[in-house]
């Protein structure tokens, strides 16, 4: 150690430098919590997978339109006989040329299925759809990594054990959950949007500029997609909190999320069958709508609300779940999620 | 929200302002486990004061307490007169302490320069230069300069305990709370460390720190807190702790000589102003052991060793070994504590604090 250190190490003050506001400092620490995100190894290596993941889907997509733009259309002289075929009757010149209008049409259909995916703007629907299960798995992964490696670092000693109250962590964790959401959405959103100015008139697809109208779906679009990932990280939230370690954050998140898939699929078809059987009529209904409170139905639903029309970047909810309902839904989740990890935080003594 | 601290007079004429942390009744219950049982402790402003105790006998529950990382089950905390069950005097009251608990904990994968920003964020500094400068003083007054932007997983276990400190010291604190700070560095690294307290002492911080080191404290600490099993065995000036282990002690061939020479000075010991009493004690870890396995120990001062030899010459009694006692906390705490082999001379089973006069008892 150095003996003759600088006076300025001495205390030389009783009153803490620039003490903040609870708000400032919350601010402070949601800043933090985003630079410890960036500054994993592991989101570099989630953005990544997710970049790719996604290049290799448009990729594919891509090559199919390409077949089906070269594929060519049958000629007049393909739809006649062979010399000595037996049974065979030729076309008419008019059946070949239906025929030949039709195979235009289907071909036109499946162009215009695949060209979605990679034509502005409904490439930013498709670019939803698929961080709805990609993203969705990665921000789970790194909202519970960021947490619970606080436990698993012992990280948290150092805040506690200061300033900090473990409300205004938790607040910034929840912030900084947030923001990273918005900041994959709106990546996501923007690759997309540049694949669809590029990729999809690179292969003759035509791009049209959204109305007015439109730009405002898009916007509601950011941020219903944008909080339907950032209730998935409060599962993580809840999860690292309650586990103390990345393991029990990543693992009870994706947990979650496979659960809700299986027991929403299981209810739906044991409701379906007991619907369609005849029997215990009304037990199948209420089985069929059960994962209607489910999490991901809910959130799904408010992002199908904001992308309805005109650009329709989302499908259609359907009528049980109204706009009002799925938000209230989705807001009491965020508020158990967070509140449990406020009590297990703020009773819960922070040891080795 | 800094912490007012009302300068009422409490016992010893000591005020309260005086007394940088006070603990009363303070207790911490795990389950069915009772990992610190009633806890008066009073660290007072400008003392080096040691924790004391084997592992597990609650120091670090104690100093988890005082750092509001661990609530307690019962009894008060009072940290620069604050109540540390208040939210905002809590906060209020760690903003004045720096504080490494048990091994550093930091963010592997930044550098210490990042990491002390860091704390410097936690501890409610913002992110200006001046800030920044004294991060770099810290890092600097621990010699870690050459080595802050390297990734602290990169650290040695010396230099992890070095960020630690100046982690500790980054927000210029009044209190500085260190838990066995020298676990794990190598010899030198532990002369730095004690030398580091020693300044800091001078400096007029008050430093709380918890070992296990005996010796350690001992060469560091101006005041001490003994604790076993939870338990308060023991608090008070490290000079008056030992000052009942100060004496001579003598080593006789005969069992039975020994006996005679124990009688002889302890019916001198009424009649010779210097000899305060005798008594049978085994002999240290590693030192001679005499035939019946115990030793004289002589509570007189260290030049009356002629005068016992006197004493003992006029009842035809002849010592085969004569030496002075210096004392040592590791004696004083064997002996306190019942374990090892030594069997010292009783010592006080607590030095009361001045101020309060019964709070040093064991709880």
């Amino acid at each position: 150690m150095n003996a003759t250190a600088p006076q300025a190490s001495a205390p030389a003050s009783v009153t803490a430098l620039s003490a903040g506001t609870w708000v400032i400092e919350v601010m402070r620490l949601t800043r933090w919590e985003l630079y410890l995100a960036w500054r994993r190894v592991m989101t570099k290596v989630l953005i990544i997978l997710l970049v790719i993941s996604y290049a290799i889907v448009v990729g594919f997509i891509s090559f199919a339109i390409v077949q089906i733009t070269n594929q060519p259309v049958q000629s007049g002289q393909s739809f006649q006989c062979p010399p000595d075929a037996t049974g065979c009757v030729t076309p008419s010149p008019q059946e070949i040329q239906q025929m030949q209008q039709d195979q235009a049409k289907q071909r036109a259909a499946s162009l215009a299925q695949f060209s979605d995916p990679v034509t502005f703007p409904t490439s930013l629907g498709f670019a939803a759809t698929f961080a709805r299960i990609v993203g969705l798995l990665l921000i789970c992964i790194l909202a519970g990594a960021l947490i619970g490696s606080e436990y698993g670092y012992s990280t948290q000693r150092l805040a506690f054990s200061r300033d900090t109250s473990r409300l205004q962590m938790l607040v910034a964790q929840t912030f900084a959950l947030a923001v990273i959401s918005m900041i994959l959405v709106a990546g996501m959103l923007v690759l997309a949007t540049l694949v669809g100015l590029t990729v999809g008139p690179a292969l003759g697809v035509s791009v049209s500029a959204p109305s007015f109208g439109g730009w405002m779906e898009i916007v509601k679009f950011f941020f219903a997609f944008s909080f339907s990932l950032f209730a998935y990280t409060l599962v993580a939230l809840v999860a690292a909190t309650l586990g103390k370690s990345t393991v029990a954050g990543v693992g009870l998140a994706l947990g979650w999320i496979v659960l809700e898939l299986i027991v929403g699929g299981v209810l739906t078809g044991i409701g379906l069958i007991l619907e369609n059987v005849g029997q215990n009529r009304d037990l199948g209904h209420t089985l069929q709508h059960i994962p209607d409170w489910f999490l991901g139905n809910n959130v799904g639903a408010l992002l199908g609300h904001a992308g309805q029309y005109p650009i329709a970047l989302a499908p259609d909810p359907g009528p049980d779940l109204t706009f009002a309902r799925s938000l209230i839904v989705s807001l009491i989740y965020c508020a158990i999620f967070f509140g449990g990890s406020y009590l297990l935080l703020s009773r819960r003594d922070v040891t080795e | 929200m800094d912490a007012t601290v009302a300068p009422a007079i409490t016992g010893g004429n000591m005020l309260a302002e005086d007394v940088v942390l006070r603990t009363t009744g303070l207790t911490k219950r795990y389950g069915k486990r009772l990992a610190v049982n009633g806890l008066n402790l009073d660290v007072r402003r400008g003392d080096v004061f040691g924790l004391l105790g084997p592992n597990g006998s609650g120091k670090s529950t104690t100093l988890r307490m005082v750092l509001g990382l661990v609530w307690p089950t019962a009894g008060s905390l009072s940290l620069f007169g604050g109540d540390h069950g208040e939210s905002d005097q809590r906060r209020a009251a760690l903003r004045r302490v720096g504080a490494v608990v048990e091994q550093p904990a930091f963010y592997p994968y930044l550098s210490g320069r990042q990491n002390l920003r860091g704390v410097a964020i936690f501890a409610g500094l913002d992110s200006s230069s001046e800030t920044h400068k004294r991060v770099d003083e810290a890092l600097g007054y621990v010699g870690l300069s050459d080595r802050a932007d390297d990734a602290y997983r990169k650290y040695s276990l010396g230099m992890k305990q070095r960020l630690g400190i100046a982690a500790a010291l980054l927000t210029q604190p009044e209190l500085v709370v260190l838990d066995e700070p020298t676990n794990g560095l190598d010899p030198a690294g532990m002369v730095e460390v004690r030398a580091l307290i020693k300044q800091l002492a001078q400096r007029g911080i008050t430093v709380l720190l918890a070992s296990h080191l005996l010796h350690e404290v001992q060469q560091v600490c101006t005041r001490v807190a003994i604790m076993k099993e939870g338990n308060l065995l023991a608090q008070g000036e490290v000079s008056d702790l030992l000052a009942a282990q100060i004496g001579l002690q003598l080593g006789f061939d005969d069992p039975a000589k020994l006996q005679q020479a124990l009688a002889a000075l302890q019916s001198a010991a009424g009649s010779t102003p210097w000899l305060r009493g005798a008594s049978l004690t085994a002999p240290e870890p590693g030192a001679w052991i005499p035939p019946g396995g115990q030793l004289l120990f002589v509570d007189a001062p260290l030049d009356q060793a002629a005068g016992v030899n006197a004493l003992l010459a006029d009842a035809g009694l002849y010592a085969a070994e004569l030496r002075r006692r210096e004392g040592s906390l590791e004696q004083y705490f064997l002996a306190l504590t019942g374990d090892g082999a030594s069997a010292s001379p009783p010592p006080p089973t607590s030095v009361p604090s001045p101020s309060t006069p019964q709070q040093g008892g064991a709880a």
